[in-house]
């Protein structure tokens, strides 16, 4: 009976390539893409448990057991990037994830078809910009004599540097990020809006409901599932939801306390400081095992709280 | 079947590619010894000085070496991270340039394998062989086989004084009362603070900042005795200056400075084009700035400054002397007397070898030297009295796209000796070079140079080859703390303790008293 159940899966599966082999055909580069630089590179993860030598390559090179996961739990500084990459990414969490929803749920009220693409386009501009250029803009913006402390000079108010300071690093990067992608992120929301029944509304007119009712009641149901697709992938993401470009384009040394990530650590440590290849595949490995716990834990709680997850 | 086809195909296909590299060996055994060897070359911004192979000094200079130069572009951001990368994947240039004695880089690279050394027998390359009996190149010397050629920044160390200058807004101190230039630390506070005070364009100045990250250590360690580029002895064992000298008279200085204002708020993300627009706006009233002397700013900031101003610009801006520092003594940033090196790659074969010591034995000749630095004889300069003397209205990085001053492939084998040798002819005009005379003087004549030891500085031990102190990021992080100066720098101390700097001195004195290393 298995057999015969799993012979019709496959007819079935073989069935709908055949319909829809078109669709299959443009599934194929991104396929492609995964396996040159997604599935390909793990074989470097051996490295993590290697002493990297340029003569013997990744393979060749003598093999050192835990010996760089040892030096890695041992290291101030791991932890140090451990803690600031969690604190920006449930930062990022808090204070970034529901805004594109907000954003959404603000534009989909916009009566004015005009107004809402022009808010629209103004709020997803800042996306198109690079972190190399807008860091630039940004550091120009808040520096002694950019326009901000020109501003408060004549104010009479004392200059400011948030960027050098320890109290004020974390929310500039927070809020940068939030004005540069709410927008932009937004848009997945506004798709799922779209989808909802407009008979839903008139029925909710029909029985008196009102704006924020209305909301409540039909909007919100509508896009909770795409909500809780996003939420898993953003818990997932948590160990690389710090922005490499972002961080390393406007921290300094006086800052590293409070922002210095995985990613900057890893860079500096390969490039700066010269560590072994393998001390910082280590590094990056023990980065991706998180993300998949994480990952894996955030689709168990979604699918039990009666949701649907990603696998 | 279908088996038989595809092992066919495979079979097809390898034929076809050998057939094809057995037709490229072929037609590469047919060069004749009369073409040039193609040596690739990563030195910053090569490109920019190569785009022309009609260009009359490279027409020349492969003429007279056989060599033809291939740019692998690096640039002054990037230089590391791709060398880096190249020595990982196997693309290495033939040869690079960079600053890695003394880094695990250069042990790992040679005990590896991807870098190689010049023939031991350097007869035929009398040039190249006298130039490698400078101490750098042969304290670096491994297993008697020399890794690297040092490419000569200085004439000697107290040059090296050229190589971190602050410059400071005189004309707006004496509009906000100052009579008489700053000759102490304290001075120097003092009129940078009454400038910023007296605020006399109305542009909201700010402090001193610096032309890159990290040179403002050039300013401040030497305030505490510490040359952060050395190794000293202290208590009868070798050991950085750096943990040796007086760090608490540094650090403190450095963030009263910061705390009053006198240096800039957000120093830390200094980018050197956008500090020199701000210097030369006149929105900081000092700037610490590296390069080959004042007459540097000539072409960086001087031009314009006079095209935007219309007065002399160091009418309007000085150089700060050396102030006395923490223990009454004149202390001066110093590095080496050069500061990188040339690597080889260990792809190189020998018949590139030799063309490429051919090429640096020419580039090490005196006219080599002068096809360098004073192009063409005849056209762009003639020889008097067996000294080049330039003609007169010749800028030979407006004339010959080989000395774009954005590309040093030029200064190749050495920087151009114009900043501290001034019979070697210069773009600049004397009296800017005559400020270059001046801060060597003023480094000769009353800087002290503690005693220091090289030969230790290069050593390589396993613990010393890993040991990374972090000078630049110390200062900032401490300058712009909140904790107290001494008990940030304790904390600091516990961190490089906890990574190991009692083992790693331990372990170098050892490694120093094997090699003879006496303390004088």
């Amino acid at each position: 009976m298995r057999n015969k159940g799993g012979g019709n899966r496959t007819n079935f599966v073989l069935k709908s390539i055949k319909s829809n082999w078109i669709l299959y055909v443009m599934l194929i580069p991104a396929i492609i893409w995964y396996l040159i630089f997604c599935y390909a590179p793990m074989g470097g993860v051996l490295l993590a448990f290697k002493n990297y030598q340029y003569n013997r390559g990744i393979f060749g090179s003598p093999w050192v057991g835990v010996q760089h996961f040892a030096q890695m739990f041992s290291d101030s500084d791991f932890w140090r990037a451990v803690i600031n990459t969690l604190i920006f990414s449930f930062g990022k969490l808090i204070f970034h994830f529901p805004v594109p929803i907000i954003v959404a749920v603000l534009l989909n009220e916009m009566r004015s078809p005009g107004a809402k693409k022009v808010f629209q386009t103004i709020l997803t501009f800042p996306h198109f910009i690079s972190w190399v250029v807008l860091s630039g803009i940004l550091i120009m913006i808040f520096s002694s004599n950019g326009i901000i402390n020109q501003v408060f000079a004549s104010l009479g108010i004392s200059q400011v540097a948030p960027l050098m300071s320890l109290k004020s690093f974390r929310p500039f990067i927070w809020i940068s990020q939030i004005w540069k992608e709410a927008g932009w992120d937004s848009i997945i929301y506004m798709a799922a809006l779209t989808n909802i029944d407009p008979q839903l509304y008139e029925a909710a007119d029909i029985d008196g409901a009102g704006r924020w009712q209305k909301m409540w009641y039909v909007t919100w149901p509508g896009i909770r599932n795409v909500v809780c697709i996003m939420l898993i992938l953003q818990v997932g993401g948590i160990m690389g939801g710090a922005c490499f470009d972002q961080i390393f384009n406007l921290y300094s040394a006086p800052v590293y306390a409070v922002a210095d990530i995985i990613d900057t650590y890893v860079y500096r440590l390969s490039f700066m400081t010269g560590s072994n290849f393998g001390y910082t595949t280590a590094v990056g490995l023990f980065k991706s095992v998180i993300g998949v716990i994480l990952i894996t834990a955030a689709n168990k709680i979604v699918v039990k709280s009666g949701e649907e997850g990603l696998f | 079947m279908k088996l038989k086809k595809m092992v066919a195909w495979s079979l097809a296909a390898v034929m076809v590619t050998s057939s094809f590299i057995g037709s490229s060996a072929e037609e590469s055994n047919e060069t004749t010894q009369e073409d040039p060897i193609e040596v690739s070359v990563a030195i910053w911004n090569a490109e920019d000085g190569l785009n022309d192979p009609e260009d009359p000094i490279y027409k020349k200079l492969v003429e007279k070496t056989g060599v033809k130069l291939v740019p692998q572009n690096i640039t002054w951001d990037d230089a590391g991270q791709k060398i880096q990368l190249w020595a990982t994947n196997g693309q290495l240039p033939d040869i690079f340039v960079g600053d890695y004695v003394g880094t695990s880089f250069f042990t790992n690279w040679v005990d590896q394998g991807v870098i190689r050394a010049l023939p031991e027998n350097l007869d035929e390359y009398p040039n190249l062989k006298e130039y490698l009996k400078m101490e750098k190149a042969q304290a670096v010397k491994k297993d008697g086989k020399f890794y690297m050629i040092p490419r000569q920044t200085y004439g000697d160390i107290t040059y090296s004084v050229q190589d971190r200058n602050v410059v400071y807004r005189w004309d707006l101190a004496q509009k906000a009362g100052v009579t008489k230039e700053p000759e102490t630390y304290d001075e120097f506070r003092d009129m940078i603070k009454k400038i910023i005070e007296a605020d006399p364009e109305n542009k909201n100045i700010s402090g001193m900042t610096q032309a890159l990250p990290k040179l403002i250590d050039g300013f401040i360690y030497p305030y505490g005795g510490i040359l952060t580029q050395k190794w000293v002895e202290k208590d009868g064992q070798f050991m950085p200056s750096y943990f040796a000298g007086d760090m608490q008279a540094a650090m403190q200085l450095a963030r009263d400075m910061y705390q009053e204002g006198t240096i800039e708020k957000d120093i830390a993300l200094a980018k050197l084009d956008t500090s020199k627009e701000k210097f030369l706006q006149g929105q900081n009233a000092a700037m610490v700035f590296a390069g080959s002397g004042p007459s540097w700013l000539y072409h960086e900031i001087g031009k314009d400054y006079e095209q935007l101003y219309g007065r002399k610009f160091y009418d309007d801006i000085k150089i700060a002397k050396l102030y006395p520092c923490a223990d009454g003594n004149k202390y001066y940033f110093v590095d080496t007397e050069s500061w990188s090196e040339t690597y080889i790659s260990s792809a190189v074969d020998d018949e590139k070898m030799a063309a490429i010591c051919k090429l640096f034995d020419y580039l090490y000749s005196e006219e080599g030297r002068r096809l360098m630095f004073c192009g063409i004889e005849g056209e762009d300069y003639d020889l008097v009295d067996g000294k080049p003397v330039m003609k007169e209205g010749v800028v030979l990085g407006d004339k010959y796209t080989f000395k774009n001053p954005s590309s040093s492939i030029a200064s190749l084998a050495i920087w151009d000796p114009a900043s501290w040798d001034m019979e070697s002819p210069s773009a600049n005009p004397q009296e800017y070079r005559d400020l270059d005379v001046q801060r060597h003087q003023d480094a000769v004549e009353n800087g002290t140079l503690p005693k220091y030891y090289d030969e230790v500085k290069y050593l390589s031990t396993p613990k010393k080859d890993t040991f990374v102190y972090e000078t630049s990021d110390d200062l900032l992080q401490i300058m712009m703390g909140t904790d107290p100066v001494d008990e940030m720098i304790e904390d600091l101390m516990q961190k490089y303790e906890k990574k190991g700097l009692s083992e790693m001195l331990e372990e170098v004195n050892a490694a120093a008293k094997d090699a003879g290393i006496e303390i004088e």
